[in-house]
């Protein structure tokens, strides 16, 4: 003890890390270190090598150069690999637990180091209940993970890894498979984990997210942590000089923004399905409306509700007036989260993946080349480059976020429905999401973004509904462009909005 | 804009192009091969024995590829093509007109392509299963149409000149040279290659294959369109039990045994994708070939039944597993990039 205070124990020290793969270099000359009980952010400017960066954590890959240690120990160095696992657990959106078995499985005997051959689940379950009161939630230890909401999952895989003894903790885009007070209680969590000893490194796209609970961030930028934001750090938002273009661009676009469109309304929905029953919304034209659902399981209920073929017995949709299936008659668009992935077919050329939603208005669209080459020189005009000729598979991110917006623009049904449209984005992307939503509102298609946290949604939004569900019954506000700067204001965006608001009036 | 690619560059940027080719240059090959090792191969009868032959292996190979091009499998065409054989035999046996007696034939057919499309697509029922119910059914169908037991000759119920020329156009027939199973199972190859190629419901069943949940929310109507690939894959086999009817003269029970297997062998040496969304008609047209040859010329140089099956056997395997390491090569260069 120096001075009265406690030294910390270094949980985790990434020395001067360059790793390599195929003779590219991934990783360059990267430092961080963790102390025990920390709290600490990531927040990655681009998602290049944070996969990499999250093996080199995990997997103690070979490194060109540098030094892991991990306990205070040395785990991996450039000059002595060692390809052991370190106890480190990873909680992202997508689940690592077995689905089919109960909690208990997963948690106890999945675990490695699980020596029992004969499993007692009583036993098993007397050393589980001390870890669920001390998480303070009631799960029945033999229900099937499959059963479980997304933050009961994300909970048992807090437990599982608090419960392997793994000291460090890494939580990677929660915020948007769990909802804005399910993320308030996880930080209440973190916090009395890391109290204990247990150490977090929290990996979010949103600074104003990390800025809730970690006590410094470190700004992952140019394959190496470019800076850390220490706690006492009063911004709100990550340093502007980050997204300086994104943040001009957007700047303007609510300089320009009306607060009230007018044109013709081109849909509405009306809910029919007893938990959402008595929710109804319409959009206008050219107008983007956002449904923030505070919780996941409304999120998901909505979705496969608005997205379901012609399902009249839960929902009556409505396009100009006119009640008819949206889908199959392309008067609706729907694209998943990280359309990127999720909505390319890998297999069909890039022009196909163009023209695949093409041929209700040009039937013919297979035959004529001239109609294709058309589609082709379209996409040339608006983006600059052709893509065509090249195979699906080796485009970029950006580049297939272009693709997947292009088709739905070329397709220009009434409304587009988005989910989570900013899910797992970088800087890059989200700034690129922005200009391809803002290029749908200009052709004067309406846009519905459902999504779990709002992200970056506000910034293009015109008008926001807020689903919660109170005492079972569905609780929905709505904000209208001028009642924006009345948001929570750790939501990103608001205080453009306020300080929009307070400059100059909207026009 | 990019300068304009020949035809062969156009033709090798398809995807599938290079297992087709691969298929092809192996054709080549082992039909050079066996002409070494054995001169009566390239005689101008065996050539006309080894396209009629492959024909039937051809037509099962286009119906299995349109389904595993949407990601499924069809279990049920050696059963549909033993069912047709068994009732258009049966049905002309009792004196019906061969027309009708054939109309009849591929309306039952479609109906177990129907019911596959709707328990696969609609239902959502694992395709290996609802096929395996459907492959038992219609082999039921056929041992029940005619009581158990083989038909007679049809020329007994349509007479012998029906008969003779039932028999000719789909099986002992020739046109310019060459054997009608042949011609038929072209012109049925050059109807479904230009249906998966350039029509609205080709491209919908390889977006299918590629992404099912992408392609119902682009509008794809994904049950009519695994029902479509159902039905040809259900006409194919029909067509193929009229060419074993007419081949032998009668229905015989445990016609087209085996043949949905024989599909997709036929399919994945040609580079069909049995995990979907990728391979090209022409392909399976190679692949019927390669099959073939292997059977023709391991008969010609009289080597064992057993050593045939273990070759196609290996050959199958090494097909599979060539797609699914380009696949993987092509997700980690995806990754690199």
């Amino acid at each position: 003890m120096y001075g009265g205070s406690v030294m910390k124990t270094e949980i985790l020290r990434l020395e001067r890390v360059t790793y390599r793969r195929d003779n590219t270099t991934i990783l360059n000359n990267l430092s961080m270190s963790m102390m025990k009980g920390d709290i600490m952010g990531l927040q990655p400017l681009e998602t290049y090598g944070l996969e990499e960066l999250l093996s080199v954590l995990t997997e103690n890959p070979p490194l060109y150069f540098g030094y892991v240690y991990y306990m205070e120990q040395c785990v991996n160095a450039w000059n002595a690999a060692r390809h052991e696992r370190n106890r480190i657990s990873v909680i992202g959106t997508r689940s690592t637990l077995v689905g089919d078995l109960d909690i208990l499985t997963n948690v106890f005997v999945l675990r490695p180091g699980f020596r029992q051959e004969r499993i007692s689940e009583k036993m098993l379950v007397r050393q589980l209940q001390p870890f669920l009161d001390d998480l303070g939630i009631r799960l029945d230890p033999k229900t099937t993970v499959d059963r479980l909401s997304p933050y009961e999952r994300v909970l048992v895989e807090l437990l599982r890894a608090v419960v392997a003894g793994h000291h460090l903790i890494i939580f990677r885009e929660i915020s948007s498979v769990i909802s804005e007070e399910e993320l308030k209680d996880l930080h209440r969590l973190l916090r009395h984990y890391a109290r204990r000893g247990f150490s977090f490194l929290y990996i979010s796209m949103h600074f104003e997210e990390i800025m809730q609970v970690c006590s410094s961030t470190a700004i992952y930028h140019d394959a190496r942590i470019d800076m850390i934001i220490e706690e006492d750090f009063r911004g709100k938002s990550l340093p502007r000089s980050y997204y300086q273009d994104y943040y001009n661009h957007v700047s303007r676009r609510l300089r320009r923004c009306r607060p009230d469109k007018e044109g013709e309304e081109v849909f509405s929905a009306e809910l029919l399905s007893d938990d959402l029953k008595g929710f109804a919304f319409s959009v206008r034209e050219g107008e983007c409306l956002v449904i923030q659902n505070m919780e996941t399981r409304i999120y998901n209920r909505l979705v496969e509700v608005l997205t379901r073929e012609n399902d009249v017995s839960r929902v009556r949709f409505a396009f100009r007036g006119k009640q008819e299936d949206g889908i199959r008659r392309r008067k609706m668009a729907v694209l998943r989260e990280e359309p990127g992935k999720t909505m390319i077919f890998e297999d069909l050329s890039v022009l196909d993946n163009l023209c695949i939603t093409l041929d209700h208005k040009l039937p013919s669209i297979w035959v004529r080349k001239k109609a294709r080459d058309s589609v082709r020189e379209e996409y040339v005009r608006e983006f600059g480059t052709d893509i065509c000729s090249r195979h699906t598979m080796d485009l970029t991110r950006i580049e297939r976020l272009r693709l997947i917006y292009m088709r739905v623009w070329l397709e220009k049904p009434d409304v587009v429905f988005l989910l989570q449209p900013f899910k797992g984005a970088d800087v890059e992307e989200r700034y690129q999401i922005f200009k391809l939503q803002e290029m749908l509102l200009k052709k004067g298609m309406a846009v519905v973004i459902l999504a779990v946290s709002m992200g970056d949604s506000l910034a293009i939004a015109d008008r926001v509904i807020r689903l919660a569900s109170v005492r079972e019954r569905l609780d929905v506000k709505e904000y209208r462009y001028e009642d924006f700067p009345k948001l929570p204001g750790y939501l990103p965006w608001v205080d453009v909005y306020d300080e929009n608001m307070e400059k100059e009036p909207v026009l | 804009m990019e300068k304009k690619k020949s035809f062969i560059g156009r033709l090798m940027d398809t995807k599938g192009a290079g297992s087709v080719l691969t298929a092809f240059i192996g054709l080549i090959i082992i039909y050079i091969a066996f002409g070494i090792l054995n001169p009566k191969v390239f005689s101008v009868k065996n050539i006309q024995n080894l396209l009629r032959s492959m024909s039937k292996y051809l037509l099962i190979g286009i119906g299995q590829s349109f389904v595993m091009i949407t990601g499924n499998i069809d279990l049920s065409i050696g059963s549909v093509v033993g069912m047709s054989a068994m009732i258009s035999a049966t049905l002309m046996t009792r004196g019906m007109n061969p027309i009708l007696a054939i109309l009849i034939t591929i309306v039952c057919g479609l109906v177990v392509g129907v019911v596959n499309g709707f328990l696969v697509g609609k239902f959502k029922l694992p395709p290996f299963i609802a096929t395996l119910g459907t492959m038992f059914v219609a082999r039921g169908v056929g041992y029940i149409v005619n009581g158990n037991r083989n038909t007679d000759n049809i020329a007994s119920g349509i007479g012998k000149e029906a008969g003779d020329r039932f028999q000719d156009i789909f099986y002992y027939g020739k046109f310019l040279g060459v054997f009608n199973t042949f011609w038929i199972a072209l012109i049925i190859f050059i109807i479904f290659f230009f249906l998966l190629s350039r029509t609205r419901t080709g491209r919908h069943i390889y977006a299918i294959g590629s992404n099912v949940d992408a392609a119902r929310l682009s509008g794809v109507d994904v049950v009519m369109t695994t029902t479509k690939a159902y039905l040809v894959s259900a006409f194919c086999s029909v067509v193929v039990g009229f060419v074993l009817a007419a081949q032998s003269g009668m229905g015989n029970m445990d016609a087209g045994n085996m043949y949905e297997m024989y599909g997709v062998a036929a399919g994945v040496i040609g580079g069909v994708s049995p995990l979907g969304g990728s391979g090209i008609l022409l392909g399976t047209f190679a692949g019927a070939g390669v099959w073939q040859t292997l059977e023709n010329g391991l008969n010609m140089i009289h080597a064992q039944v057993g050593f045939q099956r273990i070759v196609i056997g290996v050959i199958v395997v090494a097909s599979v597993l060539l797609d699914v390491v380009v696949r993987n090569s092509n997700r980690s260069f995806k990754k690199k990039k």
